[in-house]
């Protein structure tokens, strides 16, 4: 898992550069510009092809009763975070991706979720406090640990898309793997369009997890 | 009007199903391709569009769910209006084209994008009832009346709300025209109806 960190942020470093450095790729010749797009292209792609490892049904099954606290052992909080990342960089490359360009680190996410707390709380009261959790545990951002200043449009982008993920977890399973990846989408697309309510959710615990049982249910 | 089958898992009644987002998009899909088949109409279909009105008829379907279970059945018709409503108001899909030539006087050409919709809503709405209520939609023969239409169309653009009362109309149930967005208990219906005269189609 931390391989697929690195090479994450690998393809991540590839794809800044490049941004950052095309204002000044005007200045280079025309044949050296493109070899160096393409070395960029290549990091980029071979990345990001690594970073997305395939996940079966069974290892989502797993990951949705994780969210909900029936699993809580060190290997199916691994599994849990391999399927919120794999989750992530599915929605990171949608059309409409936006900010959902950061980071999500597995080998934090799966070190802040085995911290969880153990005991008897409700299913969407354990996965309010995973949300709260992965978020206050910087494992999402440009550089994930790293306390690094984010806007606050691109605080609520991530905050937003860890919710359309854990919402998604939390309700009934898909029929297949096509179908599991659609129904990200829809609980994206549920959290965007519930945008306010989702973020004034993040306020506290008890109005977070009434959010999350109500969404879930109806995705 | 020929409408596509829109079920609900096996162990699951529909008007639960129809509450989730998986469901009612895939039942829209449905009803999309079945329009584009029988009018060669062609729309576009925005994904987030669609979404946001659900998670906004959801809102308005919760804020007056009634509590008596006498009230459920007339609460389906009511809810399927409010779905008219909200698609008429985000508007998810947009015309691309119509066939050439096409009769305009016909309500799939003369309103592609809402007879799209209200044949989802009827189409909705007579599947819950039937399989959850055991009540048959018959649906009225307005809803293939171009006049009706004309006054359907107007009328939603200034106040998208009759869009409850119009679906009704087209389900050949008593259309309630004064307020429509607010849902009458069967108790508040029959006092309501010693104070106004209801109007008729041709009031508005």
């Amino acid at each position: 898992m931390p391989l697929r960190d690195v090479l994450r942020g690998a393809a991540s470093i590839a794809d800044g550069a490049h941004q950052a450095l095309e204002p000044a790729a005007d200045m280079l010749p025309k044949s050296l510009r493109a070899e160096l797009s393409a070395v960029f292209q290549s990091i980029r792609s071979t990345g990001s092809r690594l970073v997305a490892a395939p996940i079966s049904q069974e290892q989502i099954a797993l990951a949705g009763r994780v969210a909900k606290g029936i699993e809580q052992d060190r290997a199916a909080a691994a599994t849990c975070a391999v399927v919120i990342g794999h989750a992530w960089h599915h929605l990171g490359h949608a059309d409409d991706a936006g900010a959902r360009h950061q980071l999500l680190s597995e080998t934090l996410l799966a070190a802040q979720l085995v911290q969880l707390p153990k005991g008897a709380v409700t299913p969407t009261v354990h996965a309010a406090q995973l949300v709260r959790r992965a978020l206050d545990g910087c494992v999402i951002g440009t550089t994930p640990r790293l306390f690094i200043h984010l806007e606050a449009d691109e605080k609520a982008e991530i905050t937003l898309t860890l919710l359309a993920i854990v919402v998604w977890l939390l309700s009934e399973r898909g029929d297949s793997l096509h179908d599991e990846d659609r129904l990200v989408d829809l609980a994206m697309a549920l959290v965007l369009a519930t945008r306010d309510d989702a973020l004034d959710a993040m306020r506290d615990e008890t109005t977070l997890s009434a959010y999350l049982d109500r969404m879930s249910d109806h995705l | 009007m020929s409408l596509p089958e829109t079920t609900a898992p096996a162990q699951e009644q529909v008007h639960k199903a129809a509450q989730r987002l998986r469901w009612f998009v895939r039942a829209f899909e449905t009803q999309l391709e079945k329009t584009q088949t029988e009018t060669n109409n062609r729309f576009t279909l925005d994904s987030a569009a669609l979404a946001a009105v659900f998670a906004e008829w959801l809102h308005a379907f919760e804020a007056q769910k009634p509590v008596s279970a006498d009230d459920k059945r007339a609460y389906v018709g009511f809810a399927a209006g409010l779905m008219l409503r909200t698609l008429i108001t985000h508007k998810p899909a947009r015309l691309q084209s119509r066939p050439k030539g096409a009769d305009q006087s016909n309500p799939a050409y003369f309103w592609p994008e809402g007879y799209l919709y209200v044949a989802f809503c009827l189409n909705v709405r007579g599947t819950v009832l039937e399989s959850d209520f055991h009540h048959a939609q018959h649906n009225s023969p307005t809803v293939d009346e171009t006049r009706t239409w004309w006054s359907f169309r107007e009328n939603v653009e200034q106040d998208p709300s009759l869009a409850i009362a119009f679906l009704d109309l087209f389900a050949g149930d008593e259309p309630e025209w004064t307020m429509p967005e607010l849902f009458r208990s069967g108790k508040l219906r029959e006092i309501a109806s010693r104070f106004y005269c209801a109007p008729t189609l041709d009031d508005n």
